[in-house]
């Protein structure tokens, strides 16, 4: 299931334009950048759900999400002045989650925290997220242990290949833009995205044997 | 028709029609592949169900916990922006000048701290100019021979001897020595001869004069000895070079020496000579002064100077 996107092409950093962004989008920021309170709000009510989503993922931790979050829209308001069109809002934002996300597991891996969360772990301990009435189509294609399996192998990955697979497989985000958030050329998500469906697959297979 | 494509080929395409990122004539071809090919259908079947796994078990729907969470999360947020907007540089800079009558005291202390800040950069620029007699200033001038600080001395070591400048011959010797009253000075004169050929740090090391008995006479000495030096201030030299051509200062020792010659008058054999009469009417005529400087007061047939 596919996010609706507003951006169709993400261009290179460099480029300033005010194109990728629509008329609401772009009246928003700039009442956003004047201070504008109610503007914010909006702001952080249009996108605060994608961005604790996507910090869940990638930092597996409940806490730590809503905490990255929090940080993440303080960048969002500081460097908002900065930000010139060259991609989707939406992009543009993934692309400081990700950063945030990154800077946060190197801090844990300097700290040797060892005791991390795994979103596996925590979807055993807090159950399903999603109620039970809207089931959909994909759960009934993949079997409980199936993804169990799937998830453990995902949480095991390099963050890199994790963060690429999620942003294509659940964000439904395009090669281009995947490349913007992560900074790297469109080259190395697919092959990124390659290894980390190696691995998948491996695990699926070890599962049928 | 759609084009053929081998597996190897298809392989690196599968993942971009899952991913929808194929063009439309790749796409024909790798779904036309996967008609035949169970290899990559089986594949393609499995990325499928990666996706669908992890679309499945993603929180994507977070429950009601999440939706409070998210809500408090909104307004700590929009606190700390309000915070942070509140102790924004702009902010404070507007608070200051709220009350004016803070403006002048304020502005008074920026001025005297400028004020020291200038100061202090002043006395820290003088004390950190070299002194001459300082260590510092001793070792430069040792690592820079030739210089003006650390003269040479013309010896064996192929250095030539400053020179007068022609137009500076008649300087010393025409002016300063002839209009002293002595009839024979000698005087030592240490100096240092600069590269570009001007004197300095001279000094009298020795005069000829004796010890003046009154007060009168050794005013005068002191003032022959003062008109001397202002002399050997002004003039040039064509600067000492080394073998190499190169321009150097140096240490010299000048001695000035002013001798006056009197004749006595023409020799016993000249006196018993007979002049012819013709002549006699030319001797008469007064004979005309040899060249050079004349001397106040002496004939210039009877005393000649020189000077050394």
């Amino acid at each position: 299931m596919q996010t609706p996107f507003t951006g169709d092409v993400v261009k290179n950093a460099g480029a300033l334009s005010w194109s990728e962004v629509d008329s609401r989008e772009a009246t928003l920021i700039s009442r956003c950048t004047t201070g504008d309170e109610s503007a914010c709000t909006e702001l952080v009510a249009e996108h605060q759900r994608m961005v604790f989503t996507l910090a869940l993922h990638l930092l597996g931790d409940r806490d730590e999400a809503l905490d990255l979050s929090q940080e993440v829209f303080l960048r969002v308001f500081r460097t908002l002045s900065s930000f010139r069109g060259q991609s989707a809002l939406r992009t543009w934002i993934y692309r400081i989650v990700i950063n945030q996300a990154r800077n946060r597991q190197r801090w844990w891996r300097r700290r040797h925290r060892t005791s991390q969360v795994s979103l596996d772990d925590h979807l055993h301990q807090c159950g399903e997220l999603e109620s039970t009435a809207t089931v959909l189509p994909d759960r009934a294609l993949a079997s409980k242990e199936t993804a169990d399996r799937i998830w453990g192998a995902l949480d095991r990955l390099p963050f890199d290949q994790r963060t690429a697979l999620i942003l294509r497989e659940i964000d439904g985000l395009r090669y281009e833009e995947i490349a913007f958030s992560l900074g790297v050329a469109v080259g190395t998500v697919k092959s990124r995205l390659t290894r980390a469906r190696q691995a998948l697959r491996a695990e699926l297979l070890g599962l049928r044997t | 028709m759609s084009q053929y494509v081998g597996c190897e080929h298809a392989r690196t395409l599968l993942e971009g029609l899952i991913d929808g990122e194929l063009s439309m004539p790749e796409q024909l071809a790798v779904e036309s592949h996967l008609r035949w090919c169970d290899t990559c259908a089986f594949r393609v079947e499995d990325m499928r169900l990666i996706g669908a796994s992890l679309r499945a078990r993603s929180a994507t729907q977070p429950d009601d916990r999440s939706d409070a969470e998210l809500e408090a999360l909104n307004e700590g947020l929009l606190m700390r922006v309000r915070a942070e907007r509140a102790e924004s540089l702009p902010s404070r800079l507007r608070e200051m000048f709220v009350d004016m009558r803070l403006l002048w005291p304020a502005l008074g202390a920026t001025a005297a701290v400028l004020l020291c800040v200038a100061a202090s950069v002043s006395v820290l620029h003088a004390s950190a100019s070299r002194e001459p007699d300082s260590l510092a200033a001793i070792i430069s001038a040792l690592g820079s021979p030739g210089s003006e600080l650390n003269p040479l001395r013309p010896a064996d070591n192929g250095i030539t001897i400053p020179r007068l400048r022609d137009k500076e011959e008649g300087f010393l010797t025409g002016g300063t020595l002839e209009e002293m009253p002595a009839e024979d000075v000698i005087y030592t004169i240490r100096t240092v001869v600069g590269r570009d050929g001007s004197t300095s740090n001279y000094e009298v090391l020795l005069g000829d004069d004796p010890v003046p008995a009154n007060r009168q006479a050794a005013a005068r000495a002191a003032a022959e000895e003062v008109a001397l030096l202002n002399a050997v201030r002004k003039t040039r030299f064509l600067p000492a070079k080394t073998p190499l051509g190169r321009a150097v200062a140096v240490d010299m020792v000048w001695v000035l020496a002013k001798t006056t010659i009197v004749a006595a008058g023409p020799p016993e054999s000249l006196r018993a000579r007979s002049v012819p009469e013709s002549r006699v009417k030319d001797a008469t005529k007064p004979a005309l002064p040899e060249r050079g400087i004349p001397i106040s007061g002496q004939p210039s047939n009877s005393r000649r100077s020189a000077t050394a």
